[in-house]
């Protein structure tokens, strides 16, 4: 049974639609992340399922029943969701123990104590044990947010719903936290929606991730099938980074295309002409000196082709270009390319890459195809290194 | 399980329900003025508008009441920036001294007033007098609003090279503007109905008109001025909910802005703010005790006066438990819901404040006696008296409190599980208690001195302080009077020094909410 | 946190000064005494076998009563005390303006709490008195005071009196420079030296004497030229207070405020003087003060007793001993205080039923724009 099932749910603020059609399925035990820009209607969908927006069109259901079906729908209260919001809420005039036993009722004495234990047990969770008797204004940031979540889970909801609730904080706190909050929505069994705009959050912690974009939902699936098989260039490139080139295909031949990068497996066959979507990781760059100190006579002889050839092993497509620009992560750094205007591929084909490409954005487009590679952070790499290119696993095609 | 048709965002039915409740209550007074005046004939309403003191009432009152609103204003921003954002010397006394004048009873101070320097009278001595009064009322908001404002933005300025003169004009007046413009409605309402200080500082407006009219016994005319006075009450507010809307919501911070330093000019402001608290509350206390030494009927007040006292402050008290309770739902509707509804219960509460306290004693008179006969002349019928009649003011203070608690803060609380009666009483309440504590002190002041209405709907034999004040300055007995307006003072000092440290406290309170944001 | 306590010690300082100069400075004693004190447990029945004043007797009591009264306060309160006293009837005093009481009572209409409306001004009491409000007072009770005091009707009774009269400021203006007639005053020459209260229920008996006495056009031209020449005070406390200390030099004014204004002042120190107009003229007006009955009285015979009670020789003594400075009307009585003789005023230059309920004044200001 999937613990939230939101069916073509459309919200508006004054006839204004900010949610539109939206389905997602939830099941239970599983942490969905929401991803999409800001002002994209995710915070919406949030809000919707916890009650505070009510839906125009469509249904939510928790835990199988129906708790908005557009024309009655139940308080928020009643709905047995815990909600984080974004910077915590915690009451500021209660301390964390009463801001984590503020839902668990209990008119007399067994109760409280009852209750008293369920607090510890919680703060114990997220760490926060020996804090119990803070106010909120004592803790830092992290602490808030954990004690949040304590709050949240204390009335063991069906659905637990966290509203960007990183987004306030410094980098090395929020990849701690939110993978120990993951480590306790686990350890709780408990379903999990949250939502945020950082795509290396949502594909690290999801069990699903949904994307969403001008109030849709545009795809949702485990992390992995979204990165590799995105449904449109729009979630190819908001997930990951991406080359997208144009590839001309052979109806004959419909798990090949040739590219400005010569020709590639498809992961999926295609009909006719279309993108492929080109992951970093799978680009495979050398500098030229580096090659070509092997075999110094062909270098003087002046052909690159030739060159390239031998370093690709003719096993898929091959370039040629410029380094433009190197961004350096330490593990890693990633390397903009940009090809030579014209080349001959493998084939002898001549191409002219200028009108082959569908780049990352619209503003190259004119100007010499970009390929987006990352390469080992071990290797210096400076801008006006000239390369040699080739994808070396299958593609995924768009139309 | 229980499904509803209800907006997830609309106002709980029961808040709807009390918050409209409430504003029927409000609404009494304007019906009763309304039904009143439509009941004249049309020939008395063509006189009264055609007849040749209509156009001086109107010059009047408009005339005085912008200039005692800008007054206020510019007093009210003046000493408060002097108190919250320079290092004037003592300025945490001044602080105090500046709310004191709230303290002295309107006819209490215009009689002290009069008798002190004559000339003290028409436009400018009664603008003077009403200013020195009311400033407070604009002092305190926008105070409370420079001690929770952020700094930061005022710092970016800085740095960016702005000067002090441009940096309060463009930074510090907009982060007080709703304060500011809040306060000097009330004050500007306010003057439309006072009619006790115009009387003894002979300025005709359209209250002391209205309260001569029906001295007269010439009812009809009286309801038709009221009227009018209806309809300005009206343009004020809907000029106010034009300015209102624009002034900006304000960016709070913990941390304290750094004090301007005075440097030279210290001695100017310390000489100004001496000054204001010396008008403002030296002159009423001097001249009461002027008259305590020097009038001849000047006597021990009897012992009744212990139990006056008790049963003033009573009054006064269960007034402002009473209009403080009641505000909470007007004033989550009006933050948390806002509708049309919202809208017109605060309005109506405003625009009572306009009317004379005459009318609206006289319309609920005429409502006590044929409706509910068993209300008549009862302590119950009196405490919805003030409660109307100084809804506003409490009004003011809960919803400024309530405008402060994070939306955030009900959504968690509710996804908890918690109705929205348990969010009310466990999360706003709690958080809003400073705002509450200040907003019934203020009732409490007004109440306890409250005299017209007291007059008209008092259980017979029921004594104030204000009624005996009334009842020995009409006998020209100064000396007499002169206890009672003594102790108005003196226990109206424990409200306003209370006011003053809810100011702070609620101030504190914000610093620490502040910290977890 | 040193800071805040000293400030507030000295607010509470300043506070406490205050209290104890007002409990320090007693001179003299005009306490007024509790209206509500109530008579002992003695039963009703006790009272008609008293030997008070046959007026007394003649009603038979019915309950305690309660008065609306626009009457000076601590002489009433004296009034009520000798009544409860005397008749074993309860008596609860609601004090107010005469008007505002008399609005009340036309608001509340037939379900009034009062018993006894006790006015200050013959216009308040005609007014009630046309709307059919009050009854019938007890003959022997109108008989105890001269019939030109009360009302034809017989609905209210006169119980005492204040006359019309000039203040004016002794070091600005000798009473030789006065004019014998009110009229005087729309003369140009007293621009700026006259004050008087359009809205005080004691004005406009003058206006309808005026008018009554020298016709409409005469009043008009007269309040005309009181508007370019007169200030304009809200009411006669203000106004003799303004006289006495030169803010304007004369007034015209009932006579008791300036006797209560003297006393608050002090004999020695009071800067002003009383002046009256020639008998005859409309300025020589004396106002009755009365009491009546209200129809919708449940306690008719103890509110009749009350009325009898006003007009007998106790009450009349303590009118013409009390502090209001009212002549008292009952005869054979006469007021103690250094008051003009009562005499010296004439025959009255209207009657109470020309006086009416005084709209006409009321229009005539209006229309002129003094109200």
């Amino acid at each position: 049974m999937s613990a939230v099932e939101v069916e073509h749910l459309t919200v508006a603020y004054d006839k204004q639609p900010v949610l539109i059609d939206a389905s997602l399925t939830v099941e239970e035990g599983t942490l969905t992340c929401v991803l999409g820009p800001s002002g994209c209607g995710k915070t919406t969908l949030l809000r919707a399922v916890a009650g505070f927006e009510p839906a125009r069109s469509g249904t939510i259901s928790i835990g199988g029943k129906v708790v908005d079906d557009s024309s009655k729908r139940l308080a928020p209260e009643r709905r047995h969701v815990g909600y984080v919001p974004q910077e915590g809420a915690l009451f500021p005039h209660l301390t964390v123990g009463a801001n984590v036993g503020f839902a668990i009722g209990g008119p007399n004495r067994a109760a409280r104590l009852d209750r008293d234990r369920r607090v510890l047990e919680l703060l114990d969770l997220v760490g926060m044990a020996e804090l119990v008797d803070r106010m909120p204004h004592q803790l830092s940031g992290g602490q808030q947010q954990r004690v949040s979540v304590a709050r949240a889970l204390a009335s063991d909801p069906t659905v637990v719903l966290l509203d960007e609730p990183f987004a306030s904080l410094d980098a090395a706190l929020r990849d701690r936290l939110r993978h120990d909050i993951r480590d306790v929505l686990r350890a709780a069994g408990t379903t999990a929606i949250l939502v945020t705009h950082d795509r290396a959050e949502a594909l690290s912690l999801g069990d699903q991730v949904a994307i969403m974009r001008d109030g849709k939902i545009i795809q949702a699936g485990p992390p992995r099938e979204l990165y590799r098989l995105p449904v449109d260039l729009g979630v190819a490139t908001f997930v990951g980074e991406a080359t997208v080139l144009h590839a001309v295909v052979d109806p004959t031949r419909p798990t090949f295309a040739s590219t400005v990068l010569g020709e590639m497996t498809l992961l999926h066959p295609a009909a006719a002409d279309c993108q492929v979507v080109v992951r970093p990781e799978q680009v495979c760059v050398r500098r030229l000196d580096a090659i070509t100190t092997a075999s110094s006579a062909e270098r003087a002889g002046g052909a690159g082709g030739g060159a390239a050839a031998e370093f690709a092993g003719g096993a898929a497509g091959v370039g040629h270009g410029t380094v433009r620009r190197v961004e350096y992560y330490g593990h890693d750094a990633r390397v903009d390319i940009d090809l030579d205007a014209t080349f001959t591929d493998v084939h002898g084909e001549s191409f002219d890459a200028n009108d082959r490409v569908a780049g990352e954005s619209d503003e190259r487009r004119g100007g010499p195809v970009r390929v987006i590679a990352r390469v080992a952070g071990s290797q210096s790499w400076a801008g006006g290194d000239r390369v040699v290119l080739h994808v070396d696993s299958p593609v995924w095609p768009l139309p | 399980m229980r499904l509803a048709r209800r907006h997830p965002r609309a106002a709980p039915p029961w808040i709807a329900a009390t918050a409209t409740a409430i504003g029927v209550l409000l609404l009494v007074p304007l019906v009763g003025v309304l039904v009143e005046a439509l009941g004249t004939d049309s020939r008395t309403v063509r006189r009264v508008l055609s007849g040749p003191l209509l156009p001086t009432l109107l010059i009047h009152t408009v005339e005085l009441t912008a200039i005692v609103s800008i007054g206020c204003g510019v007093l009210g921003l003046g000493s408060a920036w002097l108190v919250e954002r320079t290092d004037l010397p003592f300025r945490r006394l001044f602080a105090v001294l500046l709310v004191a004048p709230l303290a002295v009873p309107e006819f209490v101070a215009s009689y002290s007033w009069v008798s002190l320097a004559p000339s003290v009278q028409g436009l400018w001595g009664a603008s003077l007098v009403m200013t020195l009064s009311l400033y407070p009322l604009v002092f305190l908001p926008v105070a409370a609003s420079l001690r929770r404002s952020d700094p930061a933005v005022d710092e970016v300025a800085r740095s960016l090279g702005v000067g002090s003169v441009r940096r309060f004009c463009t930074i510090t007046l907009p982060s007080v503007s709703r304060a500011l413009v809040g306060g000097t409605l009330l004050i500007g309402l306010y003057m439309l109905g006072e009619y006790g200080a115009f009387a003894l500082l002979r300025y005709r407006t359209f209250a002391t008109a209205i309260y001569t009219q029906y001295k007269t016994l010439d009812s009809n005319t009286a309801s038709a001025l009221t009227l009018v006075l209806c309809l300005i009450g009206v343009v004020l507010l809907m000029g106010e909910s034009r300015v209102g809307r624009r002034g900006q919501a304000l960016r709070e911070s913990g941390r304290p802005a750094a004090r301007s330093r005075l440097g030279r000019a210290t001695p100017v402001a310390v000489i100004g703010v001496v000054a204001l608290c010396v008008l403002g509350i030296g002159v009423p206390i001097g001249s009461i005790v002027h008259w305590m030494v020097r009038g001849s009927s000047t006597t021990l007040p009897p012992a009744s006066v212990v139990s006056t006292t008790i049963e003033s402050l009573k009054l006064g008290g269960i007034a402002a438990l009473i209009a403080t309770l009641l505000a909470v739902p007007v004033a989550v509707m009006a933050v948390r819901h806002r509708s049309r509804l919202s809208s017109t219960i605060e309005r109506s509460a405003y625009l009572d404040r306009a009317l004379p306290g005459i009318a609206i004693g006289l319309t609920l008179v005429t409502v006590a006696v044929h409706q509910f006969r068993s209300l008549y002349q009862t302590t119950t019928m009196l405490e919805i008296a003030y409660v109307i009649l100084f809804f506003p003011l409490a009004l003011v203070s809960v919803r400024s409190a309530v405008a402060r608690v994070p939306v955030s803060l009900d959504d968690a609380a509710r996804a908890l599980g918690a109705s929205p009666f348990r969010v009310l009483r466990r999360v706003i309440v709690p958080l809003v208690l400073p705002g509450l504590a200040a907003a019934a002190t203020l009732v409490w002041l007004s109440a306890t001195t409250e005299l017209t209405a007291t007059l008209l709907l008092r259980p017979t034999g029921l004594k104030t302080l204000a009624t005996q004040f009334w009842v020995y300055t009409t006998g020209l007995a100064y000396g007499a009077a002169a206890p009672y307006a003594a102790i108005m003072i003196a226990t109206s000092m424990v409200p306003v020094l209370l006011l003053f440290r809810l100011g702070r406290a609620s101030a504190g309170r914000t610093k620490r909410s502040e910290a977890f944001r | 946190m040193q800071v805040r306590n000293r400030c507030v010690k000295a607010a509470t300082a300043v506070a406490a000064t205050m209290l104890l100069a007002a409990c320090g400075s007693s001179t003299t004693t005009a306490s007024p005494s509790t209206t509500t004190a109530s008579a002992s447990t003695t039963t009703a029945a006790t009272a008609s076998s008293a030997t008070s004043a046959p007026a007394v007797a003649a009603a038979a009591p019915d309950g305690n009563i309660t008065v609306y009264s626009g009457q000076h306060e601590q002489t009433v309160a004296a009034l009520v005390a000798a009544f409860e006293s005397q008749a074993h009837i309860k008596v609860s005093v609601r004090s107010d303006d005469e008007a505002t009481l008399a609005n009340q009572i036309l608001q509340e209409g037939g379900s009034s709490p009062a018993d006894v409306f006790f006015g200050e001004n013959p216009a308040s009491l005609n007014t009630l008195d046309a709307k059919h409000l009050l009854a019938t007072t007890t003959a022997s009770t109108l008989a105890a005071v001269p019939s030109i005091d009360s009302p034809t009707t017989g609905n209210w009774v006169g119980v005492s009196a204040r006359a019309v009269a000039l203040v004016y400021n002794t070091s600005k203006v000798k009473e030789s420079a006065l004019p014998t007639s009110i009229l005087d005053f729309a003369d140009p020459v007293w621009k700026g030296k006259f004050g008087f209260a359009p809205g005080e229920t004691d004005f406009q008996p003058i206006v309808t004497a005026i008018i009554q006495t020298n016709g409409l056009d005469a009043a008009t031209a007269w309040l005309t030229g009181l508007k370019t020449n007169a200030k304009l005070y809200d009411d006669n406390e203000g106004l003799v207070a303004a006289v006495n200390r030169g803010e304007i030099e004369t007034g015209v004014i009932d006579h008791y405020y300036w006797y209560r204004l003297s006393d608050e002042v002090g004999a020695g120190k009071v800067t002003s003087a009383l002046h009256y107009f020639a008998a005859g003229d409309p300025g020589s007006l004396v106002d009755v003060s009365g009491a009546g009955q209200l129809l919708s009285s449940k306690h008719p015979g103890s509110a009749q007793a009350f009325l009898a009670f006003l007009v007998s020789k106790p009450a009349q003594d303590i009118i013409a001993t009390s502090e209001s400075y009212e002549y008292p009307l009952a005869a054979g009585v006469t007021t103690s205080k250094p008051l003009r003789p009562f005499a010296d005023f004439g025959t009255p230059v209207v009657t109470i039923a020309q006086l009416g309920d005084g709209q006409q004044a009321v229009r005539l200001l209006q229309q002129i724009g003094l109200l």
